[in-house]
């Protein structure tokens, strides 16, 4: 399943498996680690796939601070110092996990 | 339920995972703008305070709509409350409040609100109730669950008509709970009978009762006592020639952790249109309860084609209870009636049976459990006798009584719901008096001022006429339930009452047209004056005295304005400081350098509260030190298993108390006392009043992004202007209404939005502390937020 050898084409599934990710994410948070593996797939290696897994973590941060910040909620949920601990905790570890799936397939 | 609230949450990952986290869900909590609905169309606008602004035909579409604001804007609070009073915290919380869940279970507030839910369903509010029910049920299921379910872990249960008269019931529990009577008898048995009267006396010396003020209520009709077939005993004899128990420690602990706090009270007053400026009556009341993030308060206006009312309610209850409608404005103050009484059994089986006057009864028992979070649950027997609960702890003994049986109104099926109801649609004081007539609790003073020139002051909800054989006697100390002491005719708890042994409606101190009146928990009348007992004890009269000051001044003067009545609000004299200046007095000789020079200070004080002076620092945390002395001098002889603090005697008769209750005498005492709230000062590293008296309104968890921020205030725990710092309450609600056409003028101490992510979360606490105000008009103007429609509006 891997896209190794066609640069474009694995941007352009890792794109995709993002865009697909934060949907998934958006509704259940093993959707984050769904979308942390699928965006790890087009990846070249393990070790970029973990990459991919954490930047689409990340990414899944950035975009609840988007969503927070339209509905005029980010400064408060900035002072959750716990639930955003944990939130960080799980965008970091639940990538990492999801992109250990690059290397058993 | 303070800190470290993450340990015992399970569900982290969907509470807390970015994006789906139910945490960060909450932030969108916008309803859907249209909304289907059984009871017909109904629309509701939010203004920029957040107050809901709701207008239907229908009642039952008003009140499914007023529903729909409640449960979106409050759910939490509403449910945290009905679990207090069911006694199921602890299912969500853990073991911390198990004593409180024990209590509220034995006490079943539960199945009392079932009798209440069933003497209402059949009347008028009945289905208005419902439709409010299904109002917040239908936004629980449309809006993204509040953060604090979240955080906690749990979906909340619908909710029904039983939680609505629960909420009464807190309040009436709140408000007239009392064990002053247990705590008095034993002082008495291990104090003696002098030193308990000297510490806490039934009465205190002082001229500002609210009825037979001189041109403001000395034309009240006194009763003439038709429900006496007997004279009251004299208060001050015991109601039996019983030598006095007392509580066992281990059950005076449970319940002194329980017990309502005693500081709740209120202002309130009205001037007559002879009096006013405009020609038109004005009123004020302010409500003083728990300061809380979300505050004890909603604020709402209901707008139908007979009425249209604004005001505040208890989250979960539907209509305004303090406010306004188009016709004239009313409030509340705790008027401190003696509606509870303690019973105490001859028992056989093991504690099975009860002797009842000539024959035995079986206590009826019921196993209840308690759910706990991270523990074990909780069994719990719930035992009644005639008279209502049976509480106990603890061994007993001969010395100890560690067994009473427990009547309050309270436990009978009540009709305040209509009452409140037949206030928001008066057209005028007749309507009104109707009106309370069905309200049953809790006792307080109401004041009204009606758009037709009309003023009324009532003390409203049953009190008792408590009966041992042919006598009356008054309700100061523990009956002997075997012997049938202390009656309570037409009294059923947990069932229907007939009330008929109860001050009928008609004979309950009431003025119906006062020239003004004044009304700040004081004592409501004399009691030559009055035919009946009434109450054990009143609050000290510090505001009471002030407040009929100041009224007094101003009808003097002529032509009051509002804004004189707001200026009376924000009144910050604290008349402790003329009380305590014998005992700072004394203070003096002992005291030298710095520490004379700062006494000399308060003494030359003017005794206004204000934050810029450093005078009311000093004296409020001498006051504070003083009551820990007198606690650790003269209440040495309780039993040292007893909280003494909770025998402390108020702070007016803590300045009364001579050498006689100090080690070595009064003055060393107050000059070490002075000495120690000095050090505190310092140790506090406070410079001014406003350094320490800071408003310090938490949410329930004590987190720091849900609490609300701290602000400088005025004003203390004796000043009209109320606030007290130590124990988080004060003015929950203040309200100024005119009654000639002109706006009236409120103010809540936080925010009307209890989500934490809303912009009004803390939206008016910075202008409740400084005293300021916003308008209380009752148009429907504001952002659409829902259209409600549907139904036929039957």
């Amino acid at each position: 399943m891997t896209a190794a050898g066609d640069r474009p084409t694995r941007w352009i599934a890792t794109g995709l498996a993002a865009l697909a990710g934060v949907g998934l994410a958006s509704v259940h948070w093993l959707g984050l680690v769904a979308g942390a593996a699928l965006v790890a797939l087009p990846q070249r290696t393990t070790a970029r796939g973990v990459a991919a897994g954490v930047g689409f973590g990340l990414l899944v941060l950035v975009a609840t601070a988007a969503s927070l910040s339209l509905a005029g909620g980010l400064d408060v949920a900035l002072a959750m110092t716990q639930p955003l601990g944990v939130a960080v905790g799980v965008a970091v570890v639940g990538g990492a996990v999801g992109g250990l799936a690059r290397g058993v397939v | 339920m303070g800190g470290g609230f993450l340990g015992p949450v399970r569900g982290y990952l969907s509470a807390f995972a970015p994006l789906s986290g139910g945490v960060w869900d909450a932030a969108g909590d916008d309803p859907p703008p249209r909304v289907p609905s059984n009871h017909g169309d109904a629309t509701l606008r939010y203004d920029d305070e957040a107050v809901p602004r709701i207008e239907a035909d229908d009642e039952t579409a008003l009140c499914f709509a007023a529903g729909y604001a409640h449960g979106a804007d409050r759910l939490f609070q509403m449910d945290l409350q009905r679990r207090q009073m069911r006694g199921q915290l602890s299912a969500v919380v853990g073991e911390a409040t198990l004593d409180s869940d024990r209590f509220h279970v034995r006490m079943d507030f539960a199945t009392a609100a079932d009798a209440t839910w069933g003497l209402v369903r059949d009347t008028e509010a009945g289905p208005l109730v419902e439709a409010y029910c299904e109002g917040v049920n239908r936004a629980r299921e449309d809006l993204p669950t509040p953060v604090e379910f979240e955080l906690l872990d749990y979906e909340p249960a619908p909710w029904t008509p039983a939680d609505v008269m629960l909420a009464e019931k807190q309040i009436a529990w709140t408000l007239t709970g009392s064990f002053r009577t247990l705590r008095k008898e034993t002082l008495r048995a291990e104090l003696g009978p002098e030193a308990a009267e000297a510490v806490i006396p039934d009465r205190l010396d002082h001229d500002a009762t609210i009825l037979g003020h001189t041109r403001a209520t000395d034309d009240w009709s006194v009763p003439d006592g038709d429900a006496l077939r007997a004279p009251v005993s004299d208060p001050d004899d015991d109601t039996s020639s019983r030598a006095s128990v007392a509580t066992d420690p281990e059950l005076d602990g449970w319940i002194a952790g329980v017990e309502p706090p005693a500081w709740a009270g209120s202002n309130s007053w009205a001037v007559g249109a002879d009096h006013t400026d405009s020609g038109e009556s004005i009123m004020a009341n302010d409500p003083h309860l728990s300061l809380m993030a979300p505050p004890v308060w909603y604020e709402q206006v209901l707008r139908h084609p007979d009425y249209q009312v604004r005001g505040v309610t208890f989250p979960g209850v539907p209509f305004v209870i303090i406010g306004e409608n188009d016709r004239g404005a009313w409030g509340f103050t705790n008027a401190g009636c003696d509606v509870i009484d303690f019973y105490e059994y001859e028992t056989r089986a093991d504690g099975a049976e009860y002797r009842y006057g000539d024959r035995w009864r079986s206590f009826e028992v019921e196993s209840r459990t308690i759910d706990v979070a991270g523990g074990p649950d909780r069994n719990v027997e719930v035992k009644k006798s005639v008279h209502g609960a049976v509480l106990s702890a603890g061994a007993g003994g001969d010395e100890f009584r560690s067994e009473l049986g427990v009547a309050w109104t309270g436990l009978s099926a009540t009709n305040a719901t209509n009452g409140i109801l037949g206030i928001n649609r008066s057209r005028d004081a007749e309507d009104v008096d109707e009106a309370l007539r069905e309200f049953g609790e809790p006792t307080q003073c109401f004041v009204y001022a009606g758009r037709d020139g009309s003023v009324r002051y009532r003390v409203t909800g049953r009190v008792p006429i408590r009966r041992t054989g042919g006598e009356t006697v008054p309700g100061t100390g523990v009956f002997d339930g075997s012997a049938r002491e202390g009656e309570w005719a037409g009294y059923t708890p947990y069932g229907e009452s007939s009330w008929e042994g109860f001050i009928p409606f008609d004979e309950m101190p009431h003025d119906d047209d006062p020239d003004y009146v004044g009304t700040a928990n004081q004592r409501v009348v004399d009691d030559d004056d009055y035919p009946y007992y009434l109450a054990e004890d009143y609050s000290e009269p510090f505001r009471g005295i002030r407040l009929w000051e100041r009224l007094d001044a101003l009808v003097d003067r002529g032509d009051v304005t509002p804004a004189d009545l707001r200026d009376l609000q924000r009144d910050v004299r604290d008349g402790r400081l003329e009380h305590y200046r014998p005992v700072l007095e004394d203070a003096r000789s002992e005291l030298s350098g710095d520490a004379h020079s700062d006494l000399d200070a308060v003494l030359d004080w003017d005794g206004e509260a204000t934050r810029d002076a450093r005078e009311p620092l000093l004296f409020v945390r001498f006051l504070d030190a003083y009551e820990g002395r007198f606690v650790a001098d003269g209440l040495s002889g309780l039993d040292g298993r007893r909280d003494a603090s909770a025998y402390a005697p108020n702070q007016w008769v803590l300045a009364t108390l001579g050498d006689e209750w100090f080690a070595p005498d009064r003055a060393s005492a107050a000059a070490d006392a002075f000495e120690k709230a000095r050090e505190r000062v310092d140790a506090g590293g406070w410079e001014t009043y406003g350094d320490y008296n800071r408003t310090a309104i938490d949410h329930p968890f004590d987190q720091s992004f849900l609490n609300y921020p701290r602000y400088p205030t005025d004003g203390s725990a004796a000043t009209l202007f109320n606030f007290r710092v130590e124990s988080g309450a004060g003015s929950s609600w203040r309200q100024v209404c005119p009654m000639d056409g002109t706006t009236s003028r409120c103010i809540l101490p936080g925010g009307n939005d209890g989500n934490v992510y809303a912009d009004d979360y803390d939206g008016q606490l910075r202008r409740w502390a400084n005293g300021e105000y916003k308008p209380m008009d009752r148009e429907m103007r504001g952002d659409l937020a829902v259209r409600f429609a549907g139904g036929d509006g039957e």
